[in-house]
């Protein structure tokens, strides 16, 4: 606190009170060796009251420029105008939300459909499959038919096979819309954020003071999504560490 | 070895966001779970459980109203309730915050983002858990 930079003092102006001080200090001594208690308190006091003094101007030297400081933001047009642009900056970040989530529900709509289209596929396959062994049954001892019915098999396979591929890259395509949850969740986070920049922003430049209440985006003390480059300490590396940690508690 | 999954099981979803409600949903019904209820926070969820008889809870953190952890701490003070499996899918990977749902007595936790495999996994797990506990 006591550094030159702050007190504003000039070496030889700094000089003298280190001068004064010591002067003052070595009166205090005295009076001490002399069993002089009275004029040592009496000394004390003045040099307790000469720091209390110090420390009253230094208070309202931080007050002015405080003001000064208040002055020059509200006189700054850019801070209004920064002010005016949050809101927006908010409103974007919220469309671009709701636009991710509605194209995660196309996607999701159009997974479901083709999900319920592969199904009757299946159901198709089936149809092939009971028309095959009745043309099996009704060979006979024909080897054309005994072809034929052969030829039916490896396309029912084949159906079957792509089938099943079908089914599971609708499924990972389904899971893949996941981003929309943990993106949405981070752009609640930011625009949260951007909300208590404005408020208080707001707060600072119509220059009222007095209770701050917390906005919405007060701290709930998660985490929310990991963000490559802001790895929190104290978070888990991935399934397997979690695993681990809870299988502590199990 | 793992407990062959009962597929007649209601499970209740509980995520506030739509699209993985979705997701979770669209996992469950390749598994074979067709009898899938949804809620968009533990303030929505916890009468649905008191109301109906839900074999298994997949629940999210971060919601708005009542969060995962709050909704698993009602389950577990609930004398009908406190015996149903509830699996937590969550973004919140601090371990503080594993180590707070374990010891409200989650019986699984999914970091996301998180795969199919991952999530038939800890069913499998938590019903070979229960099963042998029954």
């Amino acid at each position: 606190m006591d550094d030159g930079k702050s007190s504003g003092l000039s070496p030889e102006a700094e000089q003298a009170a280190r001068n004064e001080l010591l002067g003052r200090l070595r009166d205090m001594t005295q009076a001490l060796e002399q069993g002089d208690d009275l004029l040592f308190a009496e000394r004390l006091q003045d040099l307790l009251r000469r720091r209390e003094d110090s420390f009253f101007l230094r208070i309202a030297q931080l007050t002015q420029d405080l003001r000064a400081a208040f002055t020059a933001l509200e006189s700054d047009s850019r801070w209004n105008a920064l002010a005016s642009e949050l809101p927006d900056a908010g409103a974007r970040l919220d469309h671009v939300l709701q636009l991710t989530e509605k194209a995660a529900h196309r996607t999701l709509d159009l997974v479901e459909e083709s999900q319920a289209e592969l199904a009757a596929l299946g159901a198709t396959a089936q149809n092939i499959s009971s028309s095959r062994a009745r043309l099996h049954m009704a060979a006979g001892s024909s080897p054309a038919l005994a072809q034929l019915a052969g030829d039916l098999e490896s396309i029912e396979r084949a159906l079957i096979a792509t089938q099943g591929q079908l089914r599971h890259r609708l499924s990972e395509l389904a899971m893949a819309q996941e981003y929309q949850d943990l993106s949405g969740q981070l752009l609640k986070r930011v625009t949260g954020v951007i909300r208590e920049v404005e408020r208080e922003l707001m707060k600072l430049l119509s220059q009222r003071s007095g209770a701050q209440e917390r906005g919405a985006g007060a701290d709930t003390g998660l985490q929310g999504p990991a963000v490559p480059g802001l790895e929190k300490a104290g978070a888990v590396s991935g399934q397997d560490d979690a695993d681990a940690l809870l299988a502590m508690f199990m | 070895m793992t407990a062959p999954l009962n597929r007649n099981l209601k499970i209740l979803v509980v995520d506030d966001f739509s699209t993985m409600r979705r997701i979770v949903k669209n996992l469950l019904n390749e598994l074979g779970f067709s009898d899938i209820t949804e809620a968009d926070d533990g303030k929505t969820a916890l009468p649905l459980l008191q109301a109906g008889q839900f074999d298994f809870v997949i629940t999210d953190w971060n919601m708005p109203g009542m969060p995962g952890i709050e909704l698993l701490r009602h389950i577990r003070a609930d004398e009908r309730l406190k015996g149903i499996p509830v699996l937590m899918v969550t973004a919140e990977a601090q371990r503080e915050q594993i180590i707070e749902a374990a010891k409200a007595g989650v019986s699984g936790y999914i970091v996301k983002p998180f795969t199919g495999v991952t999530l038939k996994e800890k069913l499998d797990k938590i019903f070979e858990r229960y099963a042998q506990a029954a």
